[in-house]
């Protein structure tokens, strides 16, 4: 059964009267990151009334279904109920988006670097940032820049053809 | 009213106008914060705020939280 909509079920003591606003995952106890409630909003395949006003985390463990937990540790937001696959659940599927503001994947990444040897997708990305032309707190699950991430894909997909290489 | 630079440090930092928002949006959140000003290209943060109210270990947090480390620049 979806979350979405409905209080969080798994693990999570709702008799505990809560005070503070949690910084941590219910489900997977990883810290996670701070997120806007827009980019929840944008993501989300449901209803809006179902949104909190305690605000959100986003939760980066691989492992771990949770993608937004609430920060009154009350609800949490699996990747069905989400509009688009999360990077971070799936960093090395070549179909999901690293890039979600200009459609770039560990695909696509690897495609280029096996055809020319290198990857223009940091500078291309950049430029794209660089121009205002990114929407990243609306497009992009975890609500900011994807450069670390496309950084760490073009990384792999270089180690990958210089392993392929040492083989041949 | 007290006003204080911070620089962001580390390996996250703001790479556009969108990390600039979700900086001053994040610090906006803070009872006491009077005005954020935030800018990629230097990796700098101005602030105004009232230190009765918030303190600069409470916005280091919250930068913490949005995936920002930064460390205090001495305003002059």
């Amino acid at each position: 059964m979806s979350s979405c909509c409905l209080p969080a079920s798994d693990g999570v003591n709702h008799d505990v009267e809560r005070t503070e606003l949690i910084q941590h995952c219910p489900v997977c106890g990883k810290r996670g990151k701070g997120v806007d409630t827009l980019t929840v909003k944008a993501m989300l395949d449901c209803s809006l009334h179902a949104i909190r006003p305690s605000g959100y985390g986003f939760c980066r463990s691989q492992d771990c279904p949770v993608v937004y937990f609430s920060r009154d540790g009350e609800q949490t937001l699996v990747e069905t109920d989400l509009r688009v696959l999360v990077h971070q659940k799936h960093p090395s599927e070549d179909s999901v988006f690293v890039c979600y503001c200009f459609r770039h994947t560990p695909g696509s990444i690897r495609a280029e670097v096996q055809k020319t040897g290198q990857s223009t997708v940091v500078e291309t990305v950049t430029h794209g940032t660089q121009t205002n032309q990114c929407a990243c707190e609306i497009r992009n699950p975890q609500g900011s820049c994807c450069l670390g991430n496309v950084r760490a894909a073009v990384k792999q997909a270089i180690v990958e053809l210089k392993s392929q290489a040492v083989l041949e | 009213m007290q006003t204080q630079t911070l620089k962001v440090v580390g390996s996250n930092t703001m790479h556009c106008a969108g990390c600039e928002t979700s900086v001053k949006f994040a610090l906006q959140q803070l009872p006491g914060i009077e005005t954020v000003d935030a800018d990629y290209k230097t990796q700098l943060v101005h602030l105004t705020f009232i230190p009765e109210i918030v303190s600069l270990r409470q916005m280091k947090e919250e930068l913490d939280w949005i995936g920002y480390e930064v460390e205090e620049i001495s305003d002059a």
